[in-house]
């Protein structure tokens, strides 16, 4: 996969989810606030919507077998 | 004239990740788990979004939580010791030719450190972090 924006993305939820991931029990462990929470939840949620996506364009598309098959036929 | 010779990768091919098993078992964890990962994470995107307009699915969004902090551990683990790889140009998880590390020991009087470390610190935080979750946090 070249270096791209498609990968900033990915390095973006591959180490922001669990950080956020963290942030989210720590809140939970010392200051219980239910908006800050929420703002927590919507960046995870923005975070996992784009290493998803990312995801399935690397494993299902950029990984399928056709395509694979057609790199080893060097067309 | 003989026919082109056909190349052949006798790992098998590259969907199949069992392949990985033989020889390299980390990693065929670390692919088992994003493949079964990238398409839940979707979903739990969408779970989040769903939680915050509607309201409700506490308890769904809870044990999805879990499943997905599962899920993303060896993804963690391994990035944690890539970043470790790279910060610590190769002496921590790198494969040096022991004549090159020895080199490089003495020419920058440095070694792994603490980065030899840093993976197995971030996986006890985030194991802790699983607990506090689960005990304290409700959605």
């Amino acid at each position: 996969m070249k270096a791209s924006y498609v990968m900033f993305f990915e390095y973006l939820g591959m180490i922001g989810v669990p950080v956020l991931l963290l942030l989210l029990a720590l809140s939970a462990l010392l200051f219980p606030d239910p908006v800050v929470q929420k703002v927590i939840l919507g960046l995870i949620a923005a975070g996992s919507a784009a290493y998803g996506a990312v995801g399935i364009r690397e494993v299902y598309i950029h990984g399928g077998r056709k395509r694979e098959t057609t790199l080893r036929q060097g067309h | 004239m003989s026919a082109p010779k056909r190349l052949e990768d006798l790992r098998g091919p590259q969907t199949r990740v069992s392949r990985l098993l033989r020889f390299y078992p980390a990693a065929y964890v670390h692919m088992l788990f994003y493949r079964i990962a990238v398409p839940l994470t979707l979903l739990y995107a969408l779970t989040i979004l769903l939680y915050l307009l509607l309201g409700g699915l506490g308890l769904v969004l809870k044990a999805f939580t879990a499943v997905i902090w599962a899920l993303w551990t060896p993804q963690l683990f391994a990035v944690a010791k890539g970043l470790s790889l790279a910060w610590s140009r190769g002496m921590a998880f790198g494969q040096l030719n022991p004549e090159f590390a020895a080199l490089y020991r003495k020419r920058y009087s440095r070694g792994a450190g603490l980065y030899a470390a840093l993976p197995y610190v971030a996986l006890a935080l985030w194991v802790l972090g699983f607990v506090v979750l689960l005990l304290r946090w409700h959605p």
